[in-house]
């Protein structure tokens, strides 16, 4: 009866003409987004985004994706703003593309050429066809070396060993004589490098490492963050050797980002609090923005000053406008961060994405877990986020300094059949406090009210972690629903929706019907036969049949060609309903539960079986391992159908088979009605999939240019089709610059001792005029000559000061104020 | 002509729907979280309204991946038209017509000098490179959409143009007024023309299924309560309805699917000025006679208080994939309701409940949230909540253990006869015999206040937690017993479940309900034992008790350890007080200043006390137990549970206040 079957090979191969079409993509709007800064363009009307290998422009306003640039082939490591119309993007092997922003199209494609290096860090753009990219260090792991590279092929190297994060690199312009000014940051240092003055500075502080770095866009101020969530502002850090610094200190946490406003008025600086403080640059007001949901990877102020923009760990970018207040957001599917204060003995897969991925015949997407507390329910068809729902309904509690503190995590999460019940376990656990908390909860679908409803909450259903929940599949509404959990101690138990009514309100809810034990054997895997009349616990490595109606132990079934524990169970489906397939470390077997024998057994896995997934449409069975090769088999034979060679180095986590809105015309018999989903631990997605139906890359907006007819306003009637003027504009004056105007003579009045200065009557009117704002050289002359005007007024300065309009400066200003003061004094021992 | 108050339309893949108001506000939202997404006003809108909207088309992704290569190759990618669906052409009354995209969510393009009426209608030919607009001066215009110039245009002469759609071929436009006119693109000629409608036909829209050649479109009359369905071949004058679809009243906008094979039906979502959806499911193959009828009606009402109201469907959308999904717009377009259903579940009239989506508060929800998609679930304050003391049915310990909890109701009704609840009661003649035999004993003694059995029978009999709990709080022990013996046999079961339901919760009250399962175990041990069913009456009490009692012997070693600590604290503050804390003692000390020597007053206290006579020593000693007093008392709090302890300990206290006031009695006489 035990049929032994060898190794898995692959397959025999009928299906050999139809399996070259099958492909395994990646999910690329499922991407990381926040994985690199953002960039605004310069009309701060759209914004770009790098998320893996391709580039989205998006729409500040609607916040919706414009173009898709896809034409990196590695992951895209920097972008930039060339031109006003122009992006500038480079992937880590160095290969760059210009595009137009506008309609989306590539421009340019040239590889940046430093010898001998394969990959590349990080990219930024300071300007004038020069780069600065950050190239793996020679000697130390994780650092990087910095280079700046002149069109394209004439790479110097700037720095090595410093830290390879994209904010640890900025640049500046001297306002002085223009040069650049690069700044990177070391472990315990930030090192500066004047580029044209050749000027080379290294700064050390205390044992604080640093974090992040920005610096200010007109003048030479550095802000940096470090780890203990101290922002320093450094000022004139390229000439003197001890600058000076400012501290500004909020954060408990690392600083993950800083950010200057466009007129470097205003620091924004987030971090893990899920807070944005705002800044104000010389004085100790502060904003604060709270709640954002999630911690703060980057921060990045549009040019317009209008609104900023944050990148957050929950893969969504918020915008922020001028009153502080979110007002909306790009969303990616939301990132689950893994677990952290769990006891050491858990297993890793626990703590990313445990719930899996579940799917919900409602609405037929998919669950799975989101930020801590929250669950996602994911369309696959539209590949898009239908909603993310707060099932902790908890407030979110940061970590402390040197503290983890966790967060409600949802662990698992089962739908009924129906699409009506979903259960959630969440729990909280807190090693270092030695709390554990444990909810199951039931929620029903209101569909006059379209939201799920609370109607049960289970505190501790068992007394340790539950390890299952499914709920019995095949009741389409006829009985009332059935939920199984097993647990860790040793239990299992069956819930049962029952009346709950009282003279006050009409009710149903949830209760414990029956709980159990097998020979005190820790239960580890549960499954239901398709029409929900057999339940199998395993237990260990044997396995237990019920009838879940009566809860009477039907069989057992154990054999001792299978000692292992058993992993992963599940039952066929369609024809194959009486098989049982089982999964330990290193096996994979059936049982024929209506024979109750051992069909066949493949043992000796190159890795231990991480999902078994059962098409819900067919037959067929997906068994995910966890070197990520995927093999696809009838729970009748141990031979696979089809064999997915290993994708690539990530771990696979989770796997679901998705059916079709619409069956496809031909292919193998698996892939009509379903495609297999896979999440790896980097929560990405892949589909396995026939690559007929591959291509769905819509195109996203139309390159329509914008014509000058465009806003047609009632008040436009009154102006010309073309405005020419030969009036000259109006430059308006910018009083945000910082500093004070005149500081020069401000000084040298201030450092010249009071029985030496002039009367004030002589010298106000040229004070005052240093501490105007200078426009172009026609304003100069003339406020000089009214200078000139007062000044021959006064007796004793006629002949001593020979002004020349054209060179008026601060220079001549104090010049003539020292010799004023020469004069004064002259005259007076006179 | 029809007034066509309100343009509404769903983008080509149904993600959003979009609707200009007779104030030409562009109002567009997200289908599947029904939020309101886009609100574009147009400069003009007071001074030229919209007429009409249409979405640019998606290409299908099938064509997509072929189309596109070739595109590439041959003129780039500028060529490839306005794909994509997230421009919207807006036509205006004053003639000009406005291209909005949603995605960059601005006006992009302004068609301006085509026409000088108003625009009646606009389509876009497929792969969205042209658009051709139809104004009420009777003239078609074809548009560039990219560059925003007119490629061609023609007068047609006869009658004014309500709808205009292209067919499937991607070169036949279809017109319809008075009559329904095929135009050939190219050539600029009426090819076709199709009678049957006897108003104005307000209504057009093309069919895209593969495998048919010409193209089928849909056409609807002015107050015509039918939806006819043509077929374009080749030339013809004078042509014939395919098939027509029967509605229940004039129809307000109709949608239809796009099979992705021949073998799927064409899915026709018809919405009647009435607010009913009709959906039709039927193979365009050759004419039919008969007239169709809707496979399901929908109505949608909203149910506040009892009181249904209508809601109007106001559009709906067939997916047309396998499952029969569609996507209904109900409400009110103020704030419309979204919900994708599947039609297929319904039956042929189908009421469905939904909340009026014009009464949900909405001042709790905020831009962040909705922004992030973030949906918090209802939770309604009447939450049962479980906790691990009454859902763990004890475990028997043999190989296969399994404990039934708590039978269900439905299953074991016949074993529950015995129980006194709303729907099964006792009969009448049971009762009043109980209630006999009551009064019996009740009629020798003088009437008493001190037993609650009625109070108890009539709350165990409406099921009321009012009464219940008003007569389970009292913790008197006499009223308990005298209750418990009074109360039939019939009710004590009841009483037990009762019990156990309401010793679930925690709480205070927990401790009176336990005095009163005592006293019924007492009283009516004799009757339980002969009850059948007791087991499962009394295993989750069973439970419940294991549960709440497994804390008891770590709570018991805790306790232990206290006394232990407390006991050594309380010896050494004795000790301390032989030394050092006779401060006070000290001051009293003071006051006889003048009596003692010079060395008592800064000697200590022993020394002192040797002075003192026999009463301060019974002061001192009073002191210190009081202290222990005050120390057990404090214990005690903790462990409320223990009443005979905190009784003696309260009788030590009192007593120990006496001693303590007749002791500074004392003091003050002795002073």
């Amino acid at each position: 009866m035990v049929k032994m079957a060898n190794k898995k090979t692959r397959g025999p191969d009928k299906t050999q003409a139809n399996t070259s079409d099958i492909v395994v993509k990646k999910l690329d709007d499922a991407t990381d987004i926040v994985r690199q800064p953002p960039v605004f363009t310069n009309d701060s009307k759209y914004i770009c985004i790098a998320s893996g290998r391709q580039i989205g422009i998006y729409s500040v306003e609607s916040a919706d994706k414009v173009h898709s640039l896809k034409e990196h082939t590695v992951d895209v490591i920097g972008l930039a703003i060339k031109d006003d119309n122009i992006l500038l993007s480079c992937d880590a092997s160095g290969e760059t593309i210009e595009w137009n922003i506008n309609n989306g199209t590539m421009i340019k494609k040239a590889p940046i050429v430093v010898a001998g290096i394969k990959e590349f860090h990080s990219f930024h753009y300071p300007g004038n066809g020069k780069f600065l990219v950050a190239t793996p260090s020679m000697y130390t792991t994780n650092m990087s070396s910095l280079w700046i590279v002149d069109n394209y092929t004439r790479p110097r190297k700037l720095f090595a060993d410093i830290k390879s994060t994209p904010q640890s690199i900025a640049f500046g312009c001297n306002q002085g004589n223009g040069s650049l000014v690069v700044v990177a940051l070391q472990d315990h240092s930030v090192v500066v490098k004047d580029i044209t003055n050749g000027v080379d500075k290294k700064h050390m502080t205390d044992q604080r490492k640093f974090t992040c770095v920005a610096l200010h866009s007109e003048k030479l101020i550095m802000a940096t963050g470090d780890i203990s969530g101290r922002i320093l502002i450094w000022h004139d850090f390229v000439h003197k050797s001890r600058p000076v610094k400012t501290v500004y200190h909020w954060h408990t946490l690392p600083v993950n980002s800083v950010c200057f406003s466009s007129e470097g008025e205003y620091i924004y600086s987030g971090g893990s609090e899920k807070v944005m403080v705002k800044w104000r640059l010389g004085m100790s007001r502060k904003q604060f923005l709270p709640r954002m949901g999630s911690s703060i990877k980057y921060i990045v102020n549009a040019p317009d000053n209008i609104c900023v923009a944050t990148s957050h760990s929950d893969n969504a970018i918020r915008f922020i406008d001028s009153t502080n207040k979110i007002n909306r957001a790009i969303i990616g599917l939301v990132k689950h961060d893994p677990i952290r204060g769990f006891a050491d003995t858990e297993p890793i897969k626990e703590s990313v994405m445990p719930t899996g991925l579940v799917f919900d015949p409602r609405s037929r997407g998919i669950f799975f877990n989101a930020q801590a507390g929250f669950l996602q329910l994911y369309d696959p068809q539209k590949n898009s986020l239908i909603f993310n729902m707060d099932v902790a309904n908890r407030n979110v509690l940061t970590d402390e300094r040197n503290l983890v503190i966790g967060n409600a995590e949802v662990l698992r999460v089962a739908v009924s059949p129906t699409g009506e019940w979903l259960a959630t376990l969440e729990v909280w656990s807190n090693m270092s406090a030695g709390y554990h908390d444990m909810n199951l909860k039931f929620w029903r679908y209101d569909a006059v009210q379209a939201n799920y409803e609370l109607n049960t909450d289970v505190t501790m259903p068992h007394q340790d972690r539950v390890t299952a929940l499914s709920f019995q599949p095949g009741l389409l509404g006829t009985e009332m629903p059935c939920l199984v959990t097993i647990g860790r101690d040793l239990k299992f138990k069956i819930w049962r929706l029952v009346d709950d009514t009282d003279i006050y309100r009409q009710k149903e809810s949830w209760s414990c019907d029956v709980a159990g034990d097998f020979r005190k054997l820790t239960p580890s895997a549960l499954s239901f036969s398709e029409d929900g009349s057999l339940m199998a616990i395993a237990f260990q490595d044997t396995v237990t049949l019920w009838d879940p109606t009566s809860i009477n132990l039907n069989t057992t079934l154990s054999h001792t060609l299978v000692q292992e524990p058993i992993e992963l169970m599940e039952f066929g489906r369609d024809h194959c309903f009486r098989y049982l397939v089982c999964a330990s470390k290193s096996a994979l077997y059936a049982w024929d539960v209506i024979s109750q024998g051992l069909v066949w057994k493949v043992g000796q896995l190159q890795s231990s079986v991480r999902c078994l997934v059962p098409d819900p449409k067919s037959c067929f069975m997906a068994a995910v391992l966890q070197n990520s090769e995927v093999f696809i088999f009838s729970p009748s034979s141990s031979k696979p159908v089809h064999a997915v060679p290993k994708m690539n180095s990530s771990e696979p986590i989770a796997a679901l088979f998705v059916p079709r809105s619409n069956p496809l015309a031909s292919g193998p018999e698996w892939l009509i009605n379903s495609r297999l989903l896979i999440v790896d631990d980097q929560q990405e997605f892949f589909c396995v999939d026939d690559v007929s139906s591959a291509g769905f890359n819509q195109k996203l907006t139309t390159p329509i240019s914008h014509m000058d007819s465009l806003p047609w306003t009632p008040f436009s009637a009154m102006r010309a089709e073309k405005q020419i003027s030969a009036a000259k504009q109006l430059v308006p004056v910018i009083h945000q610059t910082s500093g004070i105007q005149g500081y020069k003579s401000v000084q040298s009045l201030l450092e010249t001792s009071a029985s030496a200065l002039p009367p004030m009557s002589r010298i106000c009117s040229l004070f005052m005029s240093d501490l105007m704002i200078k426009h172009g050289p026609k304003a100069v002359t003339a406020k000089v000559n009214s200078v000139d005007r007062t000044t021959t007024d006064l007796p004793f300065t006629n002949g001593h000061i020979d002004t020349k309009t054209e060179d008026f400066n601060e220079e001549t200003t104090l010049q003539k104020l020292l010799t004023l003061d020469c004069q004064w004094l002259v005259e007076t021992v006179k | 002509m029809a007034a066509r108050s309100q343009e509404t339309a769903f983008s080509p893949n149904g993600q959003y729907f979009a609707n200009v108001s007779t104030d030409s506000r562009l109002k567009i939202w997200e289908c599947e979280s029904g939020r309101a997404k886009q609100e574009f006003i147009p400069a003009s809108h007071l001074s030229a309204a919209c007429t009409c909207l249409v979405w640019a088309p998606s290409k299908q992704p099938e064509q997509n991946v072929n189309q596109s290569k070739k595109k590439r190759k041959s003129n780039g990618e500028e060529a490839a038209g306005v794909a994509g669906s997230d421009i919207i052409a807006l036509g205006t009354a004053s003639g000009n017509i406005l291209l909005y995209s949603l995605n960059r969510a601005e006006l992009v393009h302004q068609l301006k000098g085509g026409h000088a009426g108003k625009i009646r209608s606009l389509c876009w030919n497929q792969d969205g490179s042209s658009l051709f607009s139809a104004s009420s001066e009777k003239k078609i215009v074809e548009w560039d959409a990219v560059e925003g110039v007119i490629k061609c245009q023609w007068k047609v002469d006869k009658n004014p143009i309500f709808r205009m759609c292209m067919l499937q071929d991607n070169c036949t436009l279809v017109t319809a007024g008075r009559s329904i006119q095929c135009w050939n693109v190219e050539t600029r000629s009426v090819i076709a023309t199709f009678t049957g409608h006897t108003t104005d036909v307000v209504h057009l829209l093309p069919v895209y299924s593969p495998g048919a050649k010409g193209g089928y479109f849909l056409t609807a009359a002015d107050a015509d309560r039918c939806i006819s369905a043509w077929r374009f071949v080749g030339e013809e004058k004078n042509g014939q309805s395919q098939a027509s679809f029967t509605l229940q009243d004039d129809p307000l906008n109709f949608t239809v699917s796009t099979p992705i094979s021949d073998k799927d039906p064409v899915i026709l979502a018809a919405v009647t000025v009435t607010g009913i959806l009709h959906v039709f499911e039927h193979h365009l193959n050759g004419r039919s006679k008969k007239p169709l009828q809707p496979i399901v009606k929908i109505h949608i009402g909203s149910d506040v208080a009892g009181t249904a109201r209508p809601l109007p469907v106001l559009s709906a959308y067939a997916c047309g994939d396998s499952d029969g999904n569609c996507v209904i717009v109900y409400g009110s377009l103020v704030r419309p309701g979204f919900e994708k259903m599947c039609y297929r579940t319904q039956d042929g009239m189908a009421y469905i409940v939904r909340r009026d989506p014009s009464s949900v508060d909405h001042s709790k929800s905020d831009i962040t949230s909705s922004a992030l998609k973030i949906r918090t679930p209802i939770l309604p304050a009447d939450v049962k909540t479980l906790a691990p003391e009454y859902m763990v049915p004890m475990t028997a310990s043999s190989e296969v253990g399994v404990v039934v909890g708590r039978k269900r109701r439905t299953q074991n009704s016949e074993s529950n006869s015995g129980l006194v609840s709303a729907k099964d009661s006792l009969p009448m003649e049971q009762r009043l015999s109980a209630l006999n035999l009551d009064k019996a004993v009740d009629a020798v003694a003088p009437p008493q206040a001190d037993n609650m059995a009625q109070l108890l029978l009539q709350g165990l009999h409406s099921r009321d937690p009012k009464i219940l709990q008003s007569v389970l709080d009292r913790g008197d022990g006499q009223i308990i017993g005298n209750t418990i013996r009074r109360i039939p046999v019939q009710a004590i079961l009841p009483l037990i479940l009762e019990l156990t339901r309401m010793m679930q919760f925690r709480g205070h009250p927990n401790y009176s309900y336990a005095k009163w399962l005592r006293s019924l175990l007492e009283h009516h041990a004799g009757y339980l034992t002969s009850c059948p069913d007791l087991a499962s009456v009394l295993t989750p009490l069973l439970a419940l008790m294991t549960a709440r009692t497994s804390l008891f012997p770590k709570l018991s070693q805790l306790r232990g350890r206290l006394h232990l600590m407390l006991g050594e604290l309380e010896h050494r503050s004795e000790k301390e007080d032989a030394t050092t804390t006779e401060l006070p003692a000290t001051a009293l000390l003071v006051y006889r200043e003048e009596s003692s020597d010079e060395a008592s007053e800064e000697g200590d206290w022993p020394l002192q006390s040797g002075s003192e006579s026999e009463d301060q020593w019974d002061e001192l000693s009073d002191y210190g137990e009081n202290m222990d007093v005050n120390e057990v008392k404090d214990d005690s709090e903790q462990e409320t549970d223990d009443e005979n302890n905190s009784e003696e300990i309260d009788e030590e206290v009192e007593e120990a206040s006496d001693n303590d006031i007749e002791s500074v009695v004392e003091n003050g006489l002795s002073d």
